[in-house]
Formats: C-alpha cells, sequence, structure tokens
C-alpha cells in the first residue's frame, strides 16, 4: 500500500513538472506573440508541441504566428491540424477563410448535397469522444439484451424489442463514431513549394495537367515513386512530387 | 270630426297643388353650335318646395365641360304668385362635329326625382359667333339686363401666349426659368390649363404663381398689348445638346365688354415651342465636384466650442446663393479626426421669400468627440460650376475649433434616426488562444480502457448469459423445468387451439382448450396428465389460497369446453373464451408466481 502511494506521488509530481513547463513555454510564446516577435513565439510553440502534439491551442497559435509573418503555406498546415483537433471552432474556421482569400489558388468546393446536409446535421453535434462512447455504450447493451435471450430466464418478448432498438442505436452511433474516424484519418496535405507541377503519371515524363500554389490543400490518395496522388475538393487530380507538400 | 275632413281635404290638396307646380327642365343656349364655340347648359328647377339637389355633373359625352356648374337663384312675383327658379349652368364645348345628345338629368327636390329630356345640338365645323352688334342699347329695351348671345368672336391677334425663357444656352442642370405671358386686347380673365404636356428632358420646378398679377403694356408691331406673366416654371436640363421647351395650351375666359352679365367665352391659347440649347460642363472636372451649378457661399458654425466628452456637438453647414443645389447630397465629410461622425438628415432648403431663386440648403451634423483637447474641424471645400465665370469655384468654409473636456459620463452617441449601419473596414485572423493550460485534445478510442471495453466487454457479457443459462436450476431438474416452462407451452397450445377454429373444427378445438389448462397445471404442480381432473385442480388452487371467483370462472370454462367437445353438434364457435382463458391463466400465472416466491422466502 506505501509502495502504491508513493508510486502515485512521483508519477504526479513528475505530470505537474512537466505540465508547469509546457504552460510557462506556451506563455512565453503568447507574450513573444503580443510583442509582435512572431519567429521567437514559433519557437516557443513548436517547443512544446514536442511533448503535446495534441494541442489545439498551440496548433491554433502557430497558424496566427505564421500568418503574421506571411507564410500562408506554414499557417495552413497548422490551421488545419487545429480545425482536425476540434472541428468547427469559429476562431479557426474564421482564420481559414481569410487565408483562403489570400492564396494564389482559388478552389472552388462544390455544394453540399441534401444528402450530405442531413448526415452533417446528424454528426455534428456530436463530438468526437462523445461519439465513440456512445458507440460502445449502445454495442454493450446490445450484447446484454443477447445475453439476456440466452439466459433463457426471461420473456423473450420485451427482449427482441429491445434488441432491436439496440441494434439500431449501436449503428447509428457507429457510422458516426466512423465518419468522424475517417475525417480524422483522412490523408491531406498542404502544397508547400512555391509552385507546383501536377502530372497525370507518376513522373515528371508525363503531360503536366496543372499546377498549384503554396497554401493549398490536397487530399492524397496514394503515394508510389516519392509522388502522390493527390485530388482537390473539384475532383482534379494528379500525380505531384512529395517533396512540395507537408501533411496535416 | 268635419274640421279634420276638412283640413285633410285642404292638405292634400295644397300639397297636390305644389307637387303639381313643381318644374325641372334643361335647354341650351343653341342647338347648333360650331366646333370652337362655347355654349351654355341649363339645368333649372321651378316653384319648386324643399331641398333642390342638382346631379353632379362630370362628363358629358361628346362635349367638354369648360366650366361650372354656376349657381343661380331667382324670385318673381307676378299676379300675387311666387315664382321660385334654381339654376346650374355649364359651359360646354363639343369635341368633334356631328350631332349629339346632351343625355337626360335626375333632379331630387326633397325624395320627389325629376328627370330632364335630352337635347339634341348639332356641331359643325369653324364657328357660328357672331360679332357682337355695336348698336347701343337702350336702357328702355326690355332685354337691356338680359345676357347677350355668348357668340363673341375672339381674333388671334388680340389674345395670344408667348412662352418666354430667360437665357437660351444653359449648362447641364443649370436652372432656366420659363415665363408664359399672354397678350391681350380685350378683357381677359381666369386662365387656366387645358393641356400641360410631359417636360421630357428637364427636371421642373413651378414657381408659385402671385394672387395678384402684374400687368404692363408692351407694343408688337405697331399695337399696344396688355401683358401679364400667367405661368412660370423654373427647368433644369438633363442632357447636353439641343432641346425644345413643348407648348401649353391655356384657356381663358373672354368678357363682352359690352354685357355686365354675361360669363363670357372660352378661348384657347398654345404658346409656342422655345428651343434652347444645353452645354455640357466643361472638362477637367474637379474630382470632388458637387454638382451645384450658379453662384454660392458656404458658411458653418457650431452650437458651442466647448464641451466634455458624451456631449454632442452640432455643426451647421449652409450653402447660399443663386443656382441649382438639387444634385448636392451631402458635402461634409465622412470621418472628422477626434469625432465620430453620424450621418446627416436629410437637408433643409429654403427659398428667400423676396426672391424665389435666392436657395439656401442646410445640413445639421451631429458630432461626437472621441478625444480630449483641443480638436478641430477642418475647412470644408464645396465645389461648384459658375456659368457666369464660365469654371469651376472652390469655396470652402473656415476652420472650427472646440475644447473638449473631460466629462463626467461615458460617452453615449445621442439618438438619431439616420444612424450608420455598422460596416466591415477590413478583415483579420481572430486573436491566439492565451488561455491555460495548454489543452491536449485526447481520442478516447486511443485509450486501452476504451479497446478493453470495446473487445472484452462483449464477449464477457455473452459469457455471464451462458453462465446464467446453464446455471439455471430449472435444467438441474425436470420438475422445476415444467414449472418454469408451464405458462410457455399453455400459450404455444392455445395458438394450436386457434387454428383448429380457423379450420372450424368446433369439436378438436374445445377439447384442445381443455386439455391446454390440465396440462397447464399438470406442469405447474409436477402431476401426470391423466391423473389430473378440474376437481383437482379446484382443491390444491384452494388450498394455494387463490380467489374463490378465480377458480369458479375457471371451473366453469373447462367445464364448458368438456361439454361442447362430447356434444357432436355445438352451438357454434366461441371465439370469447380464447380470450377469456388466455386472460384467467395469465392472472392465475401471476398469482401463482408470487406464491412461489413467497414460498422460497
Amino acid at each position: 500500500m506505501k509502495k502504491l502511494l508513493l508510486i502515485f506521488f512521483v508519477s504526479s509530481t513528475i505530470l505537474f513538472a512537466t505540465s508547469n513547463n509546457v504552460d510557462q513555454l506556451f506563455m512565453q510564446g503568447n507574450s513573444c506573440y503580443q510583442e509582435k516577435q512572431y519567429n521567437e513565439a514559433i519557437e516557443k510553440y513548436l517547443e512544446i508541441l514536442k511533448t503535446n502534439k495534441n494541442s489545439f491551442k498551440v496548433n491554433y497559435n502557430l497558424g496566427c504566428c505564421y500568418f503574421r509573418l506571411n507564410d500562408f503555406a506554414n499557417a495552413r498546415l497548422y490551421f488545419e491540424r487545429a480545425n482536425k483537433l476540434k472541428p468547427n471552432n469559429k476562431k479557426v474556421l474564421n482564420n481559414l477563410s481569410i487565408l483562403k482569400s489570400k492564396l494564389k489558388d482559388k478552389v472552388e468546393i462544390p455544394k453540399e448535397g441534401l444528402v450530405e446536409k442531413i448526415t452533417k446535421s446528424i454528426t455534428q453535434p456530436f463530438s468526437y469522444n462523445i461519439a465513440a462512447i456512445l458507440f460502445v455504450l449502445f454495442l454493450l447493451i446490445t450484447f446484454i439484451f443477447i445475453a439476456m435471450i440466452i439466459s433463457a430466464r426471461f420473456d423473450n418478448k420485451p427482449l427482441f424489442y429491445g434488441l432491436f432498438v439496440a441494434v439500431l442505436l449501436t449503428f447509428l452511433f457507429f457510422s458516426i463514431y466512423n465518419s468522424k474516424l475517417n475525417m480524422l484519418n483522412k490523408k491531406e496535405a498542404v502544397v508547400f513549394a512555391e509552385e507546383v507541377e501536377v502530372f497525370s503519371e507518376p513522373g515528371t515524363d508525363s503531360a503536366l495537367l496543372f499546377k498549384l500554389h503554396s497554401g493549398t490543400k490536397v487530399s492524397i490518395e496514394e503515394s508510389d515513386k516519392g509522388f502522390y496522388h493527390i485530388s482537390l475538393p473539384n475532383g482534379m487530380n494528379g500525380w505531384a512530387n512529395t517533396q512540395s507538400f507537408n501533411k496535416i | 270630426m268635419k274640421t279634420i275632413a276638412k283640413l285633410f281635404i285642404i292638405l292634400t290638396y295644397l300639397t297636390f297643388q305644389s307637387a303639381f307646380a313643381e318644374q325641372v327642365s334643361s335647354y341650351v343656349s343653341a342647338s347648333k353650335v360650331g366646333i370652337e364655340d362655347a355654349f351654355t347648359l341649363t339645368i333649372e328647377a321651378k316653384n319648386y318646395n324643399g331641398d333642390v339637389r342638382f346631379p353632379e355633373i362630370f362628363d358629358i359625352e361628346n362635349f367638354d365641360i369648360v366650366s361650372g356648374p354656376i349657381q343661380g337663384q331667382n324670385m318673381s312675383w307676378i299676379n300675387g304668385k311666387v315664382t321660385k327658379l334654381l339654376t346650374h349652368k355649364y359651359t360646354l364645348m363639343a369635341k368633334k362635329t356631328g350631332t349629339f345628345t346632351i343625355p337626360s338629368f335626375t333632379v331630387k327636390i326633397d325624395d320627389r326625382e325629376y328627370k330632364t329630356k335630352p337635347i339634341e345640338v348639332s356641331v359643325v365645323k369653324g364657328s357660328l359667333a357672331v360679332q357682337p352688334q355695336r348698336t347701343p342699347r337702350s336702357l328702355f329695351d326690355d332685354d337691356f339686363f338680359t345676357p347677350r348671345p355668348r357668340r363673341t368672336r375672339v381674333s388671334k391677334n388680340s389674345i395670344f401666349v408667348k412662352a418666354e425663357v430667360d437665357k437660351k444656352t444653359v449648362y447641364v442642370n443649370e436652372g432656366l426659368t420659363v415665363s408664359y405671358r399672354l397678350y391681350f386686347r380685350q378683357p381677359v380673365s381666369s386662365p387656366g390649363f387645358k393641356d400641360v404636356p410631359d417636360f421630357t428632358g428637364f427636371v421642373t420646378e413651378d414657381v408659385p404663381t402671385p394672387a395678384r398679377i402684374k400687368t404692363e403694356t408692351r407694343v408688337i408691331n405697331g399695337e399696344r398689348y396688355n401683358t401679364a406673366v400667367i405661368f412660370k416654371k423654373i427647368l433644369y436640363p438633363i442632357s447636353a445638346g439641343t432641346l425644345t421647351i413643348p407648348s401649353i395650351t391655356f384657356s381663358f375666359r373672354v368678357e363682352d365688354p359690352m354685357s355686365f352679365f354675361s360669363a363670357g367665352s372660352i378661348v384657347y391659347r398654345k404658346s409656342s415651342p422655345v428651343q434652347i440649347t444645353v452645354l455640357p460642363f466643361p472638362e477637367h472636372q474637379p474630382e470632388n465636384f458637387s454638382g451645384a451649378i450658379g453662384s454660392f457661399t458656404v458658411i458653418s458654425s457650431v452650437d458651442k466650442d466647448r464641451l466634455k466628452t458624451g456631449d454632442s456637438l452640432n455643426y451647421k453647414l449652409t450653402i447660399k446663393g443663386k443656382g441649382n443645389l438639387n444634385p448636392v447630397s451631402s458635402v461634409f465629410p465622412k470621418e472628422v479626426k477626434g469625432f465620430k461622425v453620424f450621418k446627416p438628415g436629410n437637408p433643409v432648403t429654403t427659398h428667400d421669400k423676396r426672391d424665389s431663386s435666392l436657395i439656401e440648403k442646410t445640413w445639421e451634423i451631429v458630432l461626437v468627440p472621441e478625444s480630449t483637447g483641443r480638436l478641430t474641424i477642418p475647412e470644408i471645400p464645396f465645389v461648384y460650376f459658375d456659368p457666369d465665370l464660365k469654371q469651376y469655384v472652390t469655396k470652402t468654409t473656415i476652420k472650427r475649433e472646440v475644447e473638449v473636456g473631460q466629462g463626467t459620463v461615458t460617452t453615449i452617441p445621442p439618438v438619431t434616426e439616420n444612424g450608420r449601419e455598422v460596416t466591415m473596414l477590413t478583415k483579420d485572423i481572430e486573436y491566439i488562444e492565451t488561455n491555460l493550460p495548454v489543452d491536449s485534445i485526447y481520442f478516447i478510442d486511443n485509450s486501452n480502457i476504451y479497446k478493453t471495453v470495446l473487445y472484452g466487454m462483449p464477449a464477457l457479457i455473452l459469457l455471464l448469459g451462458f453462465v446464467f443459462r446453464v446455471t439455471n436450476p430449472s435444467r438441474k431438474s425436470p420438475k422445476e423445468y415444467r414449472r418454469a416452462n408451464a405458462y410457455k407451452i399453455f400459450k404455444k397450445n392455445l395458438k394450436e387451439a386457434e387454428k383448429l377454429l380457423k379450420k372450424k373444427k368446433n369439436k378438436e378445438y374445445y377439447s384442445a382448450i381443455s386439455s391446454a389448462v390440465i396440462r397447464y397445471f399438470s406442469d405447474k404442480f409436477n402431476k401426470p396428465n391423466i391423473e389430473l381432473c378440474i376437481d383437482e385442480i379446484e382443491s390444491i388452487l384452494k388450498e394455494r389460497q387463490i380467489e374463490d371467483g378465480l377458480i369458479r370462472s375457471l371451473v366453469d370454462i373447462v367445464e364448458y369446453c368438456d361439454f361442447e367437445s362430447y356434444t357432436p353438434s355445438g352451438t357454434g364457435q366461441n371465439i370469447k373464451i380464447l380470450d377469456e382463458i388466455r386472460e384467467l391463466i395469465g392472472k392465475l400465472e401471476k398469482l401463482l408466481w408470487k406464491n412461489y416466491c413467497s414460498y422460497f422466502l
């Protein structure tokens, strides 16, 4: 018992110490930003990301710093990362829209269809974690109903009704969770090179389809021979050198 | 009685008499007229007794109503008889030649309606008017006071209208005054319009005609004329080029100099069109050109020169002068350093009472100081075009300085009706996140607990289900199993019975119900099926303290079923019995379950 207490104490102090250090770096970064020393602020923030990769605030602040330095590719990268961590945050969406207006490439996003709108309105209210928890919860309830039917100690009729509802809800939350998971795991990248040539095949000896400029977001379909097969929201796609991109 | 009868007779006689004497008629001054002549239509009521209402006539087919109605009243005593006369007179003119009918009109006297006769009038070309007789009339003539025939001839030269413009060459937007001057050698009265055209190509402004028309004498072609300006309009040409001021047709009443009573006849006179040249503004137009044309001065004033923050300052800007100020919307800048500028309201435009060409346009602007100290409202330039100098002129207001002290109240903008909508000046990204602690977004499905729950728990639950099934005591002893499943089997058997009912096998149906009940109790009480009869069931149930009523109805149903199954021709199908027995056994199942539980406890 004493041992256990000791372990708890030590581990909590370590946790506390690291979090303290991170907070300090964060505050330093913030004050640098306020004094318009954006490069220093970026250094501090990047230091935090080494230990805490999933910080929404730090990713967002980094995006702001790069935006102030007119490095739109980096700004896009960090804003998109922040957007993945916390989707539909107002600040991020606003900054992204302003950033997009400054980019050379204007990619038209096709209008949402009815089905997309409905799915969006269903999935939007649940955060990733809530969807995951609800999925597991209803999965367990489904199994409890199955177990009750197996045990053959209860009247089967209400159990079957319950099972039916539980299975439906499980499927619903699984699809919500799955769509969120897909969004999170979607392979996307930001163009970092000033200009990228996109070819019809992996290799520069094929037809040149179009050119992209820094700051544009693309989704990566596959990769081969040092080339990414990229696609744009409007359906344009082709192969481009991996070196010109940074994955989100 | 007699007196009453007499009175009645007299009364009826009187009313009859008066009613009889009432007379309504209409007539025209001439049944044959020229298209250029005016004539009168008279509607009269004679010897009326009561309230006379003449029709309101606005329109007569094929005729223009030039004027009217002129009301007249007359009373005369002839031989001790009173003759009352009431007339409405209209002056008419034909629209075209031909024979037309003036329709009949309805005149109401109290509640009585009288209709006039329609009148035929033939209209011919030209004029049938005769020159008034120059022979002097004697005072002793009978008809001295009666109106003369109203067909006065008015020559074109004796009355005409000329349009006069104050300048023949103007700039775009520069006002020009067109005056319509009447020349007349015969007495003329009540000028009016017959036809006012659209002044296309101009923005027009009416000049109010003075109550008293000033007349002056002019000589044209050696003839003396009395002249008067009867109508004035200010025109602002919209575009450059040669424009024509269209002609207006006026109507006049020409009075007969010889007749005092005559209403006169109507003549129409058309003014001649006038051509003017409109010049465009010269080139090199200044950027802040206001569009005003003329010659002006600008004046500014403030209502106080000392104020505190939170107070508002009224800045008055006045442009004064001769010319066109209509295109000027606002001169005051939208922003003044150190002040919040509220959108000025509509300007107030006033004309000088003595000289209507003198215009004054005033804006009142509300300014709220945003900082303290000595604040300056800069000179405000006003650029206009001076057509006399033929160049653009800039006039500025003088600089105004105000002292702003620290007020005790926080700045409350004054309530103005014309506020300005908030507009985005520039867009910028939002501020960084500064709140501690640094967050770390955690995805719950990465945690081991989540994975364990997701993959492990369902299996565990299923396992538990199996364990419960295996450990079920009813599985261990067949006795328990029978007891536990008795109700389930009973329900199954009832369904079988229902099928028989549908197949119309009545005998089998009743025996199936009966045997289902027996089976249920044999399972429940662990008794062999064959040994059990309804009497035994009854005694066991009584032992278990089940209500007598329930037992009674159960026994009734089973006995009824047995009876029905043994008699080959039953009274038919009884579906009700199926529901009754189902309900009954359901109740018993619950009671027995309770019984069973209490037995264990």
